[in-house]
């Protein structure tokens, strides 16, 4: 008998959707063995039917999201959270630094690009929630396969060992694993931004004094930012070794590691991350697992950086 | 061996995710690990030595070390929803 596979969207992009057909060839192994029951970008249905797995894309933004993974868990056997956003909240969830308030202000009363000035307000349209979060803060998630898509080898392993009643042979490596830069210990004495200087294609990023964050993020993606020239950005969500730890911190961990391999002072890079807090945690600030930390103070980060932009 | 159980550590690292930073030789107070230059990879020589304090595991950047024998949570607070998503992770 087939499994039967249920797929649901929320605030999201259909990046995971796409990734998911990104399986070419392989698709056939997994279709063979698989019935899609439910998938909204496929097919138009309006209930849930009953299915042994769900994938669950999304955080839970409005309304609408939160009755739509209610009602997934009550028709799913397992779910699973499907991306970063349904993990870790992903980009919606990096909104939860301003209240609704504020964020309808930017877009719909005073965007500098557009002429609008009304706030869309309908019953037709979901209301909106005081904040984006993760699908783990609203039902009981069974497995969690993060990544900004998961690339289509891990779908792939993810499902086909899941319908062969198995846990995945995936690694819980970090995404320096997979990334072919060589990690020397250089004389490098300053942080450089992203856009200084040509970085050289053989050494890490660390080494050179950029920021990147392939070493606290799961790799989920086999590293294609890193090995094709952009310091990682942390789609794909922090290793076990940050969630599991309230005292291990992205910013510590890589301004730790940085230290020691380049001239760097490590406070300095402690707050270069500051400053940028909403660009280097913008993937992970909605999940109360990474914000509940007693270090992670982004509001006071937020303050201190526009405090210190306003004296320049 | 552990001190003061009978517990014996196996330190397991994958050469193939190794990126040569030599961190976990900078760090580890027993000296557990040595480089070699040749291969661009650290390696375990001195197994015996190691007394579980996870400093190689945590500053690793590729994470490629993994101790068998010794708990992650036990000696060292860990935040139980943490561990639960962790163990969770697909």
């Amino acid at each position: 008998m087939k499994v039967r596979v249920a797929t649901e969207q929320c605030s999201t992009c259909a990046g995971c959707h796409v990734s998911f057909v990104d399986l070419h060839e392989k698709l056939l192994d997994v279709v063979n063995a698989i019935d899609i029951v439910y998938c909204p970008i496929l097919a138009d249905f309006k209930e849930h039917p009953e299915a042994d797995v769900g994938l669950i894309e999304g955080c839970v933004r409005t309304d609408h999201d939160r009755h739509v993974v209610e009602d997934m868990r009550k028709k799913c056997k397992s779910i699973i959270a499907w991306g970063t956003c349904a993990c870790w909240g992903g980009i919606c969830g990096a909104n939860t630094v301003f209240k609704p308030q504020e964020i309808f202000d930017k877009v719909y009363l005073n965007n500098p690009s557009t002429v609008t000035n009304i706030i869309p307000d309908s019953p037709r349209i979901p209301k909106f929630e005081n904040e984006a979060l993760p699908i783990d803060q609203i039902i009981d998630v069974d497995f969690y396969m993060p990544g900004c898509p998961p690339h289509p080898y891990f779908i792939f392993e993810g499902l086909t060992s899941l319908i062969a009643g198995k846990l995945p042979d995936t690694t819980l490596r970090s995404v320096c694993a997979k990334c072919n830069r060589r990690m020397d210990k250089t004389d490098v004495s300053e942080l450089k931004r992203n856009i200084e200087g040509i970085p050289d294609p053989e050494v890490c990023f660390l080494s050179q004094g950029y920021i990147c964050l392939g070493s606290v993020s799961l790799d989920r993606c086999l590293a294609p930012c890193p090995n094709t020239g952009m310091p990682c950005i942390g789609c794909t969500g922090p290793t076990p070794r940050v969630i599991m730890n309230p005292y291990r911190d992205i910013r510590t961990e890589v301004a730790e590691r940085m230290a020691k391999l380049t001239k760097i002072k490590e406070a300095d890079i402690i707050k270069e991350i500051e400053n940028f807090a909403r660009t280097y945690y913008s993937y992970y600030m909605g999940a109360p697992v990474l914000r509940n930390k007693p270090t992670f103070l982004i509001k006071k980060w937020m303050r201190e950086a526009e405090k210190e932009a306003a004296t320049v | 061996m552990m001190k003061g159980t009978d517990q014996k550590i196996k330190i397991l690292l994958d050469d193939k995710a190794c990126r040569g930073c030599q961190l976990c030789v900078d760090v580890c107070p027993v000296e557990v690990f040595t480089f070699d230059k040749a291969r661009n990879t650290a390696s375990v020589t001195k197994e015996d030595n190691c007394i579980g304090c996870l400093s190689c595991y945590y500053i690793c950047p590729p994470t490629c070390i993994d101790l068998q024998g010794v708990s992650y949570s036990k000696n060292f607070y860990c935040d139980s929803e943490g561990m639960k998503i962790a163990s969770r992770l697909i």
